[in-house]
């Protein structure tokens, strides 16, 4: 059962990443829908997830220094979530097991909670000194 | 009876924390749909999820089927799309301008055909949208449960979260109410999340609700506030001017 699990998140993992790759190009046009942040509409602050967006949209055009720039986390967790589909589907199709997955480990809840507090702290900053 | 009352007997062991899960005898609907059929399995789980939805989590598998979570999500995505195009159509004032005779309804008539070209390209990209939406969002989620200990005694990790997430698209179909329906769906699509993340990951309701809100409060609380008083402003308009 824990084997059919992690075999259909490899296909599915990898199956969501090459569906990205292949709507990079309508990024912009996808990215258009998308509504305005409204904590910073509201506060003039960014969010936690401002620059989300425009850190994709970098990376799909290459750029991916410009999109650490936006925002660190979300470029470094969409190139992994690509590179780690693209790795599971490969990993399943050669019938090789995902040496990842052990459950996500609990001492990596704080590291987790800095990060996310150091990566907003990073936005609010460029977006005062931007100004 | 008699081996109750038997001294020798091992004692019985003790009752689990929760009822066990999975489609021992009575599984979710949607979970049996080569036995009841595809509309007739996606109905009992629609119906499930809408009038017991603790019992709909507890029924479910929690293993080793991202596939079932995944077209329920899809189905309903499509659905509610369907839906929400309808009732767009039927509000936009030019569309109905069509109908008149002349030029105006002919420029109406053509504005009407691009934006239903546009809606049926939509309804394309629904089914991608969704794989992907759901992957993103059962991974937040996922993240923000790591991040306030709900995963601690998980037995289902990273697929019972894509299940109640993905379970809980069905709140799209809220879309069918015009106005209102979307604000139900949000509230029920709330229910659903907390009832079901505490189910599957053996945690407490509100470390699942913590996880869930984490991520709107986040981006979202200062447009509550602002929401409320916006709202507080109508009412006291509204007041003022005699209603009530």
């Amino acid at each position: 059962m824990a084997d059919a699990s992690v075999r259909q998140l490899g296909l599915l993992w990898g199956g969501a990443a090459l569906l990205l790759l292949a709507l990079a190009p309508f990024g912009p046009w996808l990215a258009a829908a998308l509504p305005p942040c409204p904590f910073l509409a509201l506060t003039g602050l960014p969010c936690a997830a401002c620059g989300t967006t425009r850190a994709a949209l970098s990376l799909a055009e290459g750029r991916p220094l410009a999109a650490l720039a936006v925002n660190p986390l979300a470029a470094l967790g969409w190139g992994a979530a690509v590179a780690g589909g693209l790795a599971a589907l490969l990993l399943r199709l050669a019938g090789r097991p995902l040496p990842l997955l052990p459950g996500w480990p609990h001492r990596w809840r704080w590291p987790l909670a800095a990060a996310l507090g150091a990566n907003w702290l990073y936005l609010v900053a460029r977006h005062l000194t931007a100004r | 009876m008699t081996t109750d009352l038997n001294p020798l007997a091992p004692p019985p062991p003790p009752p689990p924390p929760f009822p066990p899960s999975g489609p021992a005898g009575n599984p979710f609907p949607w979970e049996d749909r080569a036995r009841l059929g595809f509309v007739n399995a996606y109905l009992g789980g629609v119906r499930e999820l809408l009038t017991a939805p603790a019992a709909a989590f507890a029924r479910m598998r929690e293993r080793g089927d991202y596939a079932s979570p995944l077209l329920f999500a899809i189905v309903s995505a499509i659905l509610g799309a369907l839906f929400s195009g309808l009732w767009s159509f039927a509000f936009k004032p030019t569309n109905w301008l069509a109908m008149l005779p002349g030029d105006l309804g002919e420029q109406a008539g053509a504005a009407a055909a691009i934006a239903a070209g546009g809606f049926f390209f939509q309804l394309i990209l629904v089914p991608i949208m969704t794989m992907i939406g759901l992957l993103i969002g059962a991974g937040i989620t996922h993240l923000f449960l790591l991040l306030f200990g709900g995963l601690q005694q998980s037995p289902s990790g990273f697929e019972g979260t894509f299940r109640v997430v993905g379970y809980s698209s069905v709140t799209q179909l809220a879309n069918l109410v015009p106005i209102v329906g979307p604000l139900a769906g949000t509230i029920w699509a709330i229910v659903l999340l907390v009832l079901g993340l505490a189910r599957l990951h053996r945690t407490t309701q509100g470390r699942a609700l913590a996880a869930v809100f984490a991520p709107l409060v986040l981006c979202c609380v200062c447009a509550l506030f602002a929401a409320i008083l916006a709202g507080g402003l109508i009412a006291g308009a509204i007041k003022g001017a005699g209603g009530f």
